[in-house]
């Protein structure tokens, strides 16, 4: 299924524009669209930015159906009314992403964007079933929420500080805002699940978060390298180069995420010891 | 580097449950490690780690885990909760 940013002709578009897109509901910061100049960039650095946008548009757009069936499942589990409430933002908050992503992807391009959802879709049905019982909500948890959103959160964070264009820098700063929030969701529902675990449960969601941390460091190895010349100016757009990918994953590993699932009694810091490494 | 606000709240690496060892790093998930590298081969011997040798080997450990924890600790500063 391709999709592309539509809105419909009825007032919701406009309440749509004005409430979510130029100011979101956690005090986002309104993105200044016509500040951009597409020809004050180079071509390379343009092309970068567009690609990171139009992945980032794929991720978003996927991850609304996605956190759709955690709030389901959490729902169904009776899980704590503060965590199905602070769920339920997720999935509006990654359609707003997504829209900020379209946007921003199309202006660097000069063009109308379409991205093909397809695989993503077909990927997260193999992983996920329609209805999350409580063992797939923990695994849900893990991978998509605490690791993932913490992953997302820190290397968009990263493309914020490095953005100084207005508009890329309005983007990243809205969506980081509401990563950090999406990310610790997944910290407090483990918080909240780890002392119902038995020694089984528990060894089956450190194998889960294991079988994750091992693959990181390759997985996340490599960014979106400028030829030279248009490296400070894909800086500028928020494309994060290789080697300060490289930094930010390794400090959130070390420093954020490790850490966390050790302190949840799930011995990742073993995991990381027998990662996969880069070879250079 | 810029510092960074944290991400995972502080209420969560002040937690020191008593753990396990994930089973890749004893060498039974997804082939990422094995017997050569200092893991169990756990395919050999698969009843022996589903009846809790890696829950036994982490008892040995606990105690580097509640220190993890802790010293996770002092790098929580930047962490301003849930909204």
């Amino acid at each position: 299924m391709k999709i592309k940013r539509v809105l419909t002709s009825t007032p919701l578009a406009r309440l749509h524009e004005r409430t979510i897109l130029q100011r979101g509901p956690r005090k986002g910061i309104a993105v200044p669209w016509q500040s951009f100049r597409r020809e004050k960039w180079p071509e390379p650095a343009l092309a970068l930015a567009y690609d990171a946008q139009r992945m980032l548009a794929l991720g978003e757009y996927s991850a609304v159906s996605l956190f759709a069936r955690f709030v389901d499942g959490l729902a169904r589990a009776g899980a704590p009314f503060d965590l199905v409430s602070a769920a339920t933002r997720v999935p509006q908050d990654e359609i707003r992403h997504a829209d900020l992503a379209f946007r921003f992807a199309s202006m660097c391009a000069a063009r109308e964007v379409t991205v093909d959802v397809s695989q993503a879709d077909e990927q997260s049905s193999k992983r996920w079933r329609e209805r999350l019982g409580i063992e797939d909500l923990d695994s849900f948890a893990i991978e998509i929420v605490a690791i993932g959103e913490t992953l997302a959160c820190g290397m968009l964070a990263a493309c914020r500080d490095g953005a100084t264009d207005p508009v890329a820098h309005a983007v990243y700063s809205n969506i980081v805002a509401d990563e950090v929030h999406h990310a610790r969701l997944g910290w407090y529902y483990l918080l909240w699940r780890a002392p119902q675990w038995t020694q089984a449960d528990r060894q089956r969601v450190a194998n889960n978060a294991g079988e994750m941390v091992v693959q990181i460091e390759t997985r996340f190895g490599r960014g979106r390298d400028a030829p030279k010349g248009a490296q400070k100016a894909a800086r500028a757009l928020g494309v994060l180069d290789t080697q300060r990918q490289r930094r930010i994953v390794s400090d959130l590993m070390e420093n954020e995420i490790v850490p966390g699932l050790d302190a949840l009694g799930l011995g990742a810091s073993h995991a990381w010891a027998k990662r996969r490494r880069l070879k250079s | 580097m810029k510092k960074r606000t944290r991400i995972v709240p502080s209420l969560v690496v002040t937690a020191s449950f008593v753990g396990v060892i994930p089973a890749c790093a004893l060498g039974a998930c997804g082939g990422t490690t094995t017997a050569d590298d200092g893991g169990a081969d756990a395919s050999k011997d698969s009843k022996s780690f589903a009846d809790g040798v890696a829950a036994d080997a982490f008892q040995n450990d606990a105690k580097e885990e509640l220190i993890l924890g802790v010293a996770a600790v002092a790098m929580c500063c930047f962490d301003s909760g849930p909204e």
